[in-house]
């Protein structure tokens, strides 16, 4: 897809974004480590409140507060961005890197037409000159991403849209700066229908062979991960808990968490209809409360208070390109099936 | 479960439709009306699942209210135990409310943040007088056993709940009355994927245990295919086809059934398929395409979808379809 290519865009080492609640502090990323490649699609899956969406604003340090960057580094090419002033970094913004959000209707200002919201983009930037040329390039972002009869839409209000059309319109605007190297769609096809989404999704993947650019996908949808990303990385609590290229992942995931949500599921030709799912123990852990050790700990059924109640595992290679967060990897052993032996 | 002999099912309805005028200009004068449901027809037999799917807008969930009572049909029959129950009114209106209950989509905002678990549950049993005061906390901790939650969790706040234990004092809600039929909306799209499991279980275990029949409303077709005994697509206020859930996977008929189903994400990247990504978006319910309303996005339409509407035709036992071209 898009000729993925080993050189890194973007290196995270060690991004600690924390919340400093009343209450206390939530860890909501908790060290960690992602690497982006050239033209890759990297999918982040997880839950809500496992920190994928404070990780991806982290990358464009517009973490809402009480939240901050604790520590870590978010190189874009060499260059930390964490160091970037304010002024660079919003340079940075909307042109090198871009974010597509979950609901456009959030995403665009309801009392103005699409196409004054796209040129106002080019003009933050300083890009395109006259007025008519930025009038032109907007028509050509609009027919890029796939909306008919672009020349009539830009005097569309954002309620005169279908779903998908205002998700489109959200899209041409993240990318009228030129092209990024990187952009960032959190969960941008949650709000839309089946059919409509599946329209979105390809529209990205043809963006991203067109454009060259490195996509971010985070969702919790691991079909929408399956269709469109080279590699994937699973966050659980704030943690990555495992990472491999999307294949790897699907026949042979290792986390107890990551086999866990695969089974349960519902697929065809392995569960019988109206039959009993697999189930995970337990609830999703309150970030305010958490005890040191494996995160997962509470709820895995293969866990062992001795070996992981202490310091949280570290991310251990166990394969190419295939890292996997958990102490008993040995134990457990690989493959689906054990997940099927194992306690329930 | 398989009878033989015919019997009429448990809950039917037939010709269901609701039409919601369009007014404009300062004098609000009708100018329009939008179709929302246009004439359906489905039936659920005691103790089974109907899947209904559709794409937002298509008129799932005024089928819903309407069955609930929370909108009146501009026609149409709506039958419960053979009895039709769209002219009822004040106290029999009352004792069919107990037996057609809801469960919501999102537990965060159907709870009252306001009241304890025991009040949500028991309010109910004291709105329907079904108990006085004395026995009301026995009948509050039963009714949370069959969400397999203890009584300790009476005195709790919707706020200290997770968002399992919050849909399962939604289900316990809507079981307080002992109901025949439960429609569940979206009953797991809110939560997290890691509970969403438990959730269909105890929904399976509630089925199997209490006789319950549901009337199952979901966008995530995987979930419909493990759930629904019978399954029905709607687009634009009709349905366009309906059969077994076996059958209706296995050999999906009409091309927007097609078009719905291969646009399921799949999440086995080994499983590949051909997929058919449908042009354009759904159009305007108050100006339905003529003939066909599915015609425009339609890979098969030809001049005669726009000239005559396909009926719903029975093409194999119980497999359903409206189309001129599939089905025969």
């Amino acid at each position: 897809m898009g000729g993925a290519t080993n050189d890194s865009l973007l290196d995270i080492k060690g991004l600690r974004t924390h919340f400093f609640t009343d209450s206390g502090v939530v860890r909501a990323v908790d060290g960690v480590d992602l690497r982006v490649g050239q033209r890759e699609i990297l999918g982040i899956v997880g839950e809500s409140g496992c920190g994928k969406t404070m990780l991806a604003r982290s990358i464009l340090r517009i973490v809402p507060k009480p939240g901050a960057i604790v520590s870590g580094r978010i190189e874009l090419e060499g260059s930390d961005l964490l160091t970037l002033s304010k002024k660079e970094m919003r340079k940075i913004r909307g042109d090198a890197v871009s974010m597509v959000f979950q609901e456009p209707m959030v995403s665009l200002n309801p009392v103005y037409r699409v196409g004054n919201q796209i040129e106002e983009v080019l003009t933050a930037h300083g890009k395109a000159g006259r007025s008519a040329e930025r009038k032109d390039r907007v028509v050509e972002l609009l027919r890029m991403v796939g909306i008919p009869s672009p020349e009539t839409r830009v005097g569309c209000y954002p309620y005169e849209l279908s779903g998908g059309m205002r998700q489109r319109v959200v899209i041409a605007m993240a990318l009228a700066c030129g092209s990024p190297r990187l952009l960032i769609a959190d969960e941008p096809t949650t709000a839309l229908d089946v059919t409509i989404q599946a329209q979105i999704l390809d529209l990205f993947r043809k963006l991203q062979a067109q454009l060259g650019m490195s996509v971010i996908m985070i969702t919790h949808d691991l079909g929408v991960i399956s269709e469109t990303a080279n590699r994937v990385v699973v966050m659980y609590a704030g943690s990555v808990v495992e990472e491999a290229p999307v294949r790897t992942l699907f026949e042979n995931p290792l986390h107890p968490y990551t086999r866990g949500l695969m089974r349960s599921l519902p697929r065809k030709g392995r569960d019988e209809r109206k039959g009993r799912l697999y189930t995970i123990a337990g609830t999703v852990p309150d970030l305010l409360g958490l005890k040191p050790g494996c995160k997962f700990l509470g709820r895995c059924p293969y866990a062992d208070a001795g070996i992981c109640g202490g310091e949280e595992p570290p991310l251990q290679e166990c394969g190419e390109r295939h890292l996997v967060r958990c102490a008993r990897l040995d134990e457990i052993g690989s493959g689906e099936s054990a997940v099927e032996d194992g306690p329930a | 479960m398989s009878n033989n002999n015919y019997t009429a099912p448990f809950f039917e309805v037939r010709g269901l439709a609701k039409r919601f005028p369009v007014r404009k200009g300062v004098l609000r004068r009708v100018t329009a009306e939008v179709r929302a449901v246009d004439g359906i027809d489905f039936g659920i037999h005691s103790g089974r699942t109907l899947g209904l799917v559709g794409e937002s807008g298509c008129g799932k969930t005024t089928t819903a209210r309407m069955i609930l009572h929370l909108d009146r049909p501009s026609g149409g029959q709506i039958l419960l135990e053979g009895e039709d129950t769209v002219s009822v009114e004040g106290s029999a209106l009352a004792a069919l409310r107990r037996k057609i209950q809801m469960i919501f989509q999102d537990p965060y905002s159907s709870l009252d943040p306001h009241k304890n678990v025991g009040q949500i549950v028991g309010e109910p049993f004291m709105v329907h007088r079904i108990c006085g005061r004395r026995e009301l906390p026995d009948r509050i901790a039963a009714t949370l056993g069959l969400v397999n939650l203890s009584a300790d969790f009476m005195r709790r706040f919707p706020h200290e709940l997770s968002g399992g234990q919050r849909q399962r004092v939604g289900i316990a809600r809507s079981l307080a009355l002992s109901p025949m039929l439960i429609i569940c909306d979206e009953p797991v799209s809110a939560l997290d994927l890691s509970i969403r499991s438990q959730i269909i279980n105890l929904l399976l275990e509630l089925q199997e245990r209490l006789g319950l029949t549901y009337l199952f409303i979901a966008h995530d077709l995987s979930l419909v295919e493990h759930m629904s005994d019978e399954v029905a697509v709607m687009y634009l206020g009709k349905i366009v086809e309906r059969a077994p859930a076996g059958d209706f996977f296995d050999r999906p008929l009409h091309p927007y059934t097609e078009a719905l189903l291969s646009a399921v994400p799949e999440s086995d990247p080994l499983r590949k398929r051909d997929r058919i990504i449908l042009q354009g978006d759904l159009p305007s319910p108050i100006n339905p395409p003529s003939g066909c309303r599915f015609r425009t996005r339609c890979p098969l339409a030809a001049a005669l979808c726009a000239e005559k509407e396909p009926v719903l035709l029975e093409s194999s036992p119980g497999h359903f379809v409206a189309c001129h071209f599939r089905g025969r």
